[in-house]
């Protein structure tokens, strides 16, 4: 059994996602798409987060932002953020909640946190307009 | 890998601000020197707040400084507009 199977039993046994959830990710898991990709993965290889901002192709400005994050430092970061008191967090979700993001930082494990990491190897953002923003790991 | 090196450039209305290549080991030893300094005020500060079921913490921010430092090798932060340039380099 993969790994990414036995984790959406696993939420589904402790309550997190529904059964009609889980059979969803299971289908989307099984799909031919999905195993193509996963062939040529290097998950855990993976060292660095880019994030690129580019000016788009017409576009006049020069602006350029093109910054790199070792994996290990956003591991670091995270776990030093799971020590922030009960206090804080509070107006921390706070401050979410009044930009419209009902997010409630207290639930946030340090497994969710490292599980987070872990699945951003796969992560990749292209948004283009007046500039090309590209996020991904490398 | 603790990064040894950093480099930094800055670019400012096109002239040259600063442009250093700075052996960032030299700072690591005086950052070593202050976390071993401060390692009994950690440990008396942990056994003072046991009791209370938070003296794990003190103890686990200063490993994760550790951790912090070792993991900031690779780092890459280039910011730049059509007369300004921002570069930090550790490696």
């Amino acid at each position: 059994m993969s790994e990414e199977r036995r984790k959406i039993l696993e939420m589904l046994q402790k309550g997190k996602i529904s059964v009609d959830e889980a059979e969803r990710l299971l289908s989307a898991l099984s799909s031919p798409e999905v195993e193509e990709r996963e062939i040529p993965s290097e998950k855990g290889k993976l060292k660095y987060l880019r994030i690129l901002v580019e000016p788009g192709p017409g576009s006049e400005e020069k602006e350029r932002v093109n910054v790199r994050v070792p994996l290990k430092l956003i591991r670091a970061g995270l776990k030093l953020a799971s020590f922030i008191p009960k206090h804080a967090q509070t107006k921390v979700n706070e401050a979410l909640q009044e930009k419209g993001i009902d997010f409630d930082f207290k639930t946030v494990t340090s497994e969710d946190l490292e599980d987070l990491v872990t699945q951003l190897d796969d992560l990749t953002v292209e948004v283009e307009g007046k500039e090309t923003v590209r996020i991904y790991c490398e | 890998m603790i990064p040894m090196l950093m480099k930094m450039k800055i670019v400012e209305r096109g002239r040259k601000k600063v442009n250093l290549s700075f052996p960032i080991i030299l700072l690591w030893i005086a950052v070593l020197a202050l976390l071993i300094v401060l390692l009994p005020f950690v440990l008396i500060a942990a056994l003072l707040l046991w009791p209370q079921g938070y003296g794990k913490i003190p103890l686990a921010v200063y490993a994760i400084l550790f951790s912090l430092i070792f993991s900031l090798s690779g780092l890459h932060i280039q910011v730049e507009d059509k007369k300004n340039q921002i570069l930090i380099i550790l490696k």
